[in-house]
């Protein structure tokens, strides 16, 4: 199956949606839209988004990478088209996902 | 419905508590359940922390096998990062996954390192550091997040877990917030019953699973108010209600424990256990100022704030060392204050600086030696009491994620990663922390009545859960059946059998292959906004 960067884009777009209605966030996610700023996601909320992204594409993403960036260059905010750049640059050079649980596959 | 199992997790049980409830009248119910079946301490793993204790519990494997050792993991041996663990870290297969591959059902909630949620042939609702926001992706099936959501109620934000809230039961709070954040417990627990409850009702499973984890925030923070140690004989105004609504947490606690008992079979097993006990800290050791102070670490910016408040561990602070250190100069620095453990940055292992190999044992020993001088002005004692090495601690197939060292401080408490101008400083009211005697209490057919045992490991709950149900034991857990909880005639009825090694459950990430096609002017795009964002150069 090849993905292109709208097809991550779509896939992303997606499980935000479906968690906005939980947030009672009624504007509209687009790719300019800051996770923290406009959605008023906080730390850990990323975070676990990010294992959801590798849980949903059965890939081992370096967030923790990303993460340690954004820290060190203090860069305060991340947008949905930022965060899907991230994935989509990955998902093609890293580690299937075997199993969630039971192999300790994430390492 | 042949077998029944119901697992009450208890989360920071200690007996040192919940006696002295029981003596006077607090917990009428959990005294009434002793009487029926056995207790004994339950003897927590190295850490004694909720993510690598409650795993193996799950899996009756230890942190070096399971590979869970902290909220947090380093993101490969060679790296300095570190991320959040979930269930994609657990190396072991779990009570829950075994006993659905049997053909049973389970129903598991809000147990950590279950998020992403395993696809088991039941329920689960994923526990841990699972924020509101998030907790529809922490339920299985899909649907049932929208079931729970339809249930009188249910408040997402008060059942997950709210990190800055959270922070408050280790970093403590404002005296005004006290009496808001025990209330909002009680609310909690309240709600995991009605979801239980319904989940009971609804889809009765052999296997039900739920934890309670409102004794580890109550105690971390209100534990002055409640060992009788440390109890003030005349309580001020402030103290008096605070004592008291830390009382009704305990009082509705048992009540729930007793509605569960209610709708459990007459013939079920029912087993309670924590992940670890509790205890007074009274003073913090500041690790990473004192691996600065003696040539070990350094910070990046010299002029860093330190940290004049004793009470603060620095929980706010996770995964900053990153940034924090100054890599070129650093060669041993703690992470996290959840874990007590020290990383040794070795040379060759993602970096040309720290300690070479071939140093390393040299290197080690004189840290250890080093640790154990440090003194508390307080005592005048050492601070660390025991430091395991990650050999001792962690053998296994995951070792090399682990820290290399792992201290135990004299009070049992946790360490602070932040930066201090004192290494050692007292607090000025002892907090709750964790020990490692926890707690195991269980009741069923077959279960002596009445006795205490001698303790029993953490890692001895899965294969007693698994005896419950009928099943085998798998060959390869270092847990055993705790025979001596059994009247000897049932268990020669019902003689515990052991199988094959556990194996990776099934596979529950989704497998398709994904290929990227991009195009070259989105290869440079795609630099550019990467590079807006510092991840790269």
């Amino acid at each position: 199956m090849k993905k292109t960067r709208e097809e991550v884009m779509a896939d992303v777009l997606d499980l935000f949606r479906q968690l906005a209605d939980d947030w009672e966030y009624s504007g509209e996610i687009m790719p300019k839209t800051l996770l923290f700023t406009d959605i008023g996601l906080r730390s850990l909320d990323v975070v676990v988004l990010a294992v959801s992204i590798q849980e949903h594409y059965g890939r081992v993403l370096p967030f923790a990478d990303l993460f340690a960036a954004m820290g060190q260059h203090g860069v305060q905010d991340i947008s949905m088209g930022e965060w899907v750049d991230f994935v989509y640059e990955h998902l093609n050079e890293t580690l299937v996902l075997s199993a969630v649980e039971g192999s300790g596959a994430a390492r | 419905m042949e077998n029944q199992t119901i697992l009450i997790g208890i989360d920071g049980a200690t007996f040192s508590i919940l006696d002295p409830l029981m003596d006077e009248g607090v917990m009428p119910f959990l005294r009434q359940f002793i009487a029926s079946g056995v207790r004994a301490e339950l003897l927590s793993i190295v850490p004694p922390i909720t993510p690598p204790a409650w795993t193996s519990l799950m899996t009756g494997r230890s942190p070096g096998h399971h590979g869970v050792f902290d909220f947090f993991l380093k993101e490969s041996p060679d790296s300095h990062n570190i991320r959040f663990a979930s269930s994609h870290d657990v190396g072991c297969e779990t009570i829950w996954s075994i006993v659905s591959r049997h053909g049973m059902r389970v129903t598991s909630l809000n147990f950590p390192l279950m998020f992403p949620p395993p696809r088991i042939n039941g329920n689960v609702v994923s526990g841990g550091w699972v924020p509101w926001r998030q907790l529809r992706l922490g339920c299985h099936p899909p649907d049932l997040y929208d079931r729970l959501k339809a249930l009188p109620g249910f408040n997402a934000r008060e059942l997950a877990m709210d990190a800055a809230h959270e922070e408050k039961a280790v970093e403590g709070c404002q005296p005004e917030e006290y009496e808001d954040w025990i209330e909002h417990h009680i609310r909690r627990e309240q709600q995991w019953f009605d979801i239980l409850r319904y989940l009971m009702r609804e889809d009765p499973c052999e296997l039900t699973a739920l934890l309670f984890d409102g004794v580890d925030k109550i105690q971390h923070l209100c534990w002055r108010f409640l060992d009788p140690a440390y109890l003030n004989e005349r309580p001020s105004p402030w103290e008096q209600p605070i004592r008291d609504l830390s009382l009704q947490y305990f009082r509705q606690l048992d009540q729930l424990l007793a509605d569960i008992a209610d709708l459990t079979n007459p013939d079920a097993t029912i087993i309670m256990a924590s992940d670890h006990g509790f205890g007074a800290q009274s003073e913090t050791f500041f690790v990473n100022t004192w691996l600065e102070q003696n040539g070990y670490l350094a910070w990046a910016n010299e002029a860093s704030p330190r940290q004049t408040d004793s009470t603060k561990l620095g929980m706010s602070q996770l995964a900053r060392h990153v940034y924090l250190l100054d890599w070129e100069r650093t060669m041993a620095y703690a992470p996290t204050p959840s874990s007590n453990g020290i990383h040794i940055v070795t040379a060759g292992r993602g970096s040309e600086k720290g300690v070479s190999p071939a140093d390393y044992g040299r290197f080690r020993a004189e840290l250890i030696e080093s640790l154990r001088q440090v003194t508390s002005p307080t005592t005048g004692e050492p601070v660390v009491s025991h430091i395991w090495t990650r050999e001792e601690a962690f053998e296994g197939p995951h070792m090399e994620l682990a820290p290399d060292l792992t201290l135990a401080l004299w009070d049992g408490g946790l360490v602070s990663i932040l930066a201090s101008d004192d290494v050692v400083k007292p607090r000025p009211e002892p907090s709750g922390t964790h020990r490692p005697e926890g707690v195991f209490m269980a009741a069923g057919p077959g279960v002596r009545q009445g006795v205490s045992l001698p303790h029993l490991s953490i890692m001895d709950v899965a294969p007693m859960v698994l005896h419950s149900l009928g099943l085998a034991i798998p060959g390869d857990m270092e847990g055993c059946v705790p025979t001596g909880a059994f009247e000897p005639p049932w268990l020669q009825a019902c003689p515990v059998r052991a199988t094959a090694p556990a194996k990776p459950s099934e596979p529950t990430a989704p497998q398709a292959t994904v290929e990227i096609v991009y195009t070259e002017e989105e290869e440079a795009e795609l630099a550019a906004r990467l590079r807006a964002l510092g991840y790269i150069e």
